[in-house]
């Protein structure tokens, strides 16, 4: 694992240490009552104490060599180039980025002296190794996290895919970066692979014929917005087809020399993804569903929802934007360009919360009454819907009618 | 309605009470009359603006001599105080009295004297209890979130204008002047008899 220094060079200070061996935990007699319904919703799961110290027997370092992920030199591996973060699998993790420092959810933030962590360290030539490191805060805007490295205190912000929280499964954590690792992998494959076939000549692949270009023309012009707009210029179109139809053909040539002659017109091996597994096609063009009573769910339906008819709809939309409108206001005026003398402050602010309370008790008030109206009322003062009647003579009708529900929803 | 009104007076009041915490230094040293310095950034903001962003005074008050011949604010540091929290609630007092829309809609089942309003934010005058969590009946103060944003509001005006004190005793080394009645001293020195020469008001005056 220690790197070989040459003779002649100083000896420095060793960057990865030997781990510490586990200190041994003072055995409780505790027993934890197995109660799997006692947990609360949304609750993390806490390593147990035989967790935690099966946690800290796994070197992350062994595990990631041993599933063959070369971590060390990073500017060696096919795809190095390319940052690992963008490949991370965040499905993997088992909690939410902020929780992992503030386990508790605490309104004061994680414990003071950070969370105990590896972080992958990179070296002045470029090698890397995982090193111990306290974990301060999470970054949500970045997406990292930041805390310092426990030897050097040196401050540090390193994204989720290199860190290696205390409390975390190694083994899932291995899992995670290896499978980051091989998505790199095959995002470098697919990049030199598309540079070759677009860096192919194409000025010997023939193109389109006319046949084919009258057949495309005469579908793609047939529409209702094109139809008839004969004068409309295809040619930038037509050249556009003619480049992905030479690129396409190029692609099944350099497949097929791929696969008969190897790699030998390209620098090295691809490591392109497995190719994706078509589907079967269905035989019906429909979901089925299981069979079911349609007509009573409808019923059902129809007498619990208020959205049966197309004026209720229509005035929730109306009330909705009316609504949305009040909620973009401002009861204060926090746009202050210059400075100002105290009572004119007091007189901008009054000026502002006398206009927004006049805004809702008239202006929003009336507009809400006049869109109900409306839409609920025929000329003659006669109720368009049934169950909607705003002439409604008893207090004990109104109670049971659907207009009670839908002004107090 | 009632969901639209709590968003209006939420989204409302975090403006307001952030547009005049941006306003407030993080601290104010007073060294001198002519020297207070102000510190609006922390070292890591700096870092992270680039620069520090410039700022400008909110509120313009004037020093002026009272009656005893001692300096004083035209307008009270508590009353500065004051007046912004004052503007807080009158903010909140405007979103109450807005009429149920059932009530509006049909005047002919509710009496016209006895209105019904929408319920809104209300400030609570002291700290909301929090609940205790065995009791599952009690239920949190659904305002309480308004008497954090105004105590911290509170707390910041009192700490940023506390210094202002400490600026009014640094004039006190002026007592002597502000006390000088300056149509007294004229009236003293003036002899009209004998005006004196050119040569010697303008030597009085570069000298001073």
């Amino acid at each position: 694992m220690q790197r070989q220094l040459p003779s002649s060079q100083v000896p420095r200070f060793n960057p990865h240490p030997p781990m510490e061996p586990p200190k041994e935990k003072k055995k409780t007699l505790e027993i934890e009552p197995i109660s799997p319904i006692k947990r609360r919703m949304g609750k993390l799961k806490e390593p147990t104490a035989d967790e935690q110290v099966e946690f800290t027997k796994h070197n992350i370092e062994d595990l990631l060599l041993g599933m063959g992920v070369e971590f060390r030199n990073p500017e060696k591996v096919a795809g190095g180039w390319l940052p690992l973060e963008a490949y991370d699998d965040k499905e993997f993790d088992t909690r939410l980025p902020s929780a992992w420092v503030n386990p508790n959810g605490s309104l004061l933030g994680g414990p003071r002296e950070g969370v105990g962590a590896q972080g992958l360290w990179k070296d002045k030539d470029g090698l890397c190794y995982w090193r111990k490191l306290r974990i301060m805060k999470y970054l949500p805007k970045t997406d990292r996290y930041e805390g310092f490295w426990e030897n050097t205190r040196e401050k540090v912000r390193l994204a989720r895919i290199f860190i290696h929280f205390e409390d975390e499964d190694p083994k899932i954590f291995s899992r995670r970066f290896a499978a980051a690792h091989q998505k790199r992998k095959h995002a470098d494959a697919l990049i030199k692979y598309n540079y070759y076939i677009d860096n192919m000549p194409k000025h010997q692949i023939p193109e389109v014929d006319t046949n084919q270009t009258n057949r495309v023309l005469q579908m793609t012009q047939n529409t209702k917005a094109l139809r008839g707009k004969s004068s409309a210029d295809t040619t930038t179109l037509l050249n556009e087809v003619n480049v992905d139809f030479a690129k396409t053909m190029n692609k099944i040539i350099f497949d097929k020399h791929c696969s008969d002659k190897g790699n030998n017109l390209i620098t090295g091996k691809l490591d392109l993804p497995p190719p994706i597994e078509k589907k079967e096609v269905p035989y019906f063009g429909m979901i089925r569903i299981p069979p079911h009573d349609f007509p009573s769910s409808v019923t059902h339906f129809i007498l619990h929802t208020l959205q049966r008819y197309t004026e209720v709809i229509k005035t929730q939309q109306e009330i909705r934007k009316e609504c949305n409108d009040v909620a973009s206001k401002d009861i204060y005026n926090p746009n202050i360009t210059k400075t100002m003398k105290v009572d004119e402050f007091k007189q901008i602010q009054s000026s502002s919360t006398s206009q927004t309370g006049y805004y809702l008790k008239e202006t929003w008030l009336n507009k809400l009454k006049d869109t109900t109206k409306q839409n609920f009322e025929k000329p003659g003062d006669q109720a368009s819907l049934p169950g909607f009647n705003l002439n409604v003579g008893s207090k004990a009708e109104y109670d049971q009618s659907d207009l009670k529900r839908f002004l107090v929803q | 309605m009632e969901d639209t009104l709590l968003e209006l007076s939420q989204k409302s009041i975090h403006r307001f009470v952030d547009c005049i915490l941006s306003f407030l230094p993080i601290s104010c040293s007073v060294k001198d009359t002519c020297n207070v310095e102000n510190v609006y950034y922390t070292a890591e903001q700096i870092k992270a603006l680039g620069a520090p962003k410039p700022k400008f005074p909110l509120f313009q008050v004037d020093v002026h001599i009272n009656a005893n011949f001692e300096p004083e604010y035209s307008t009270n540091a508590k009353d500065v105080q004051t007046s912004i929290l004052k503007i807080f609630d009158e903010g909140l007092e405007a979103l109450q009295n807005v009429v149920l829309l059932e009530q509006k809609l049909l005047p002919q089942l509710f009496k016209s004297n006895q209105k019904l309003h929408l319920k809104v934010p209300v400030r609570p005058r002291e700290r909301p209890e929090v609940p205790d969590p065995a009791d599952k009946r009690q239920l949190p103060d659904p305002n309480t979130w308004i008497y954090e944003a105004y105590q911290k509001l509170n707390v910041r005006l009192a700490e940023t204008l506390a210094p202002l004190d400490d600026y009014l005793a640094t004039l006190k080394k002026y007592s002597a002047e502000f006390k000088l009645d300056p149509q007294a001293i004229i009236k003293q020195m003036d002899d009209e008899e004998n005006p004196p020469e050119a040569d010697v008001l303008k030597k009085d005056v570069l000298l001073h």
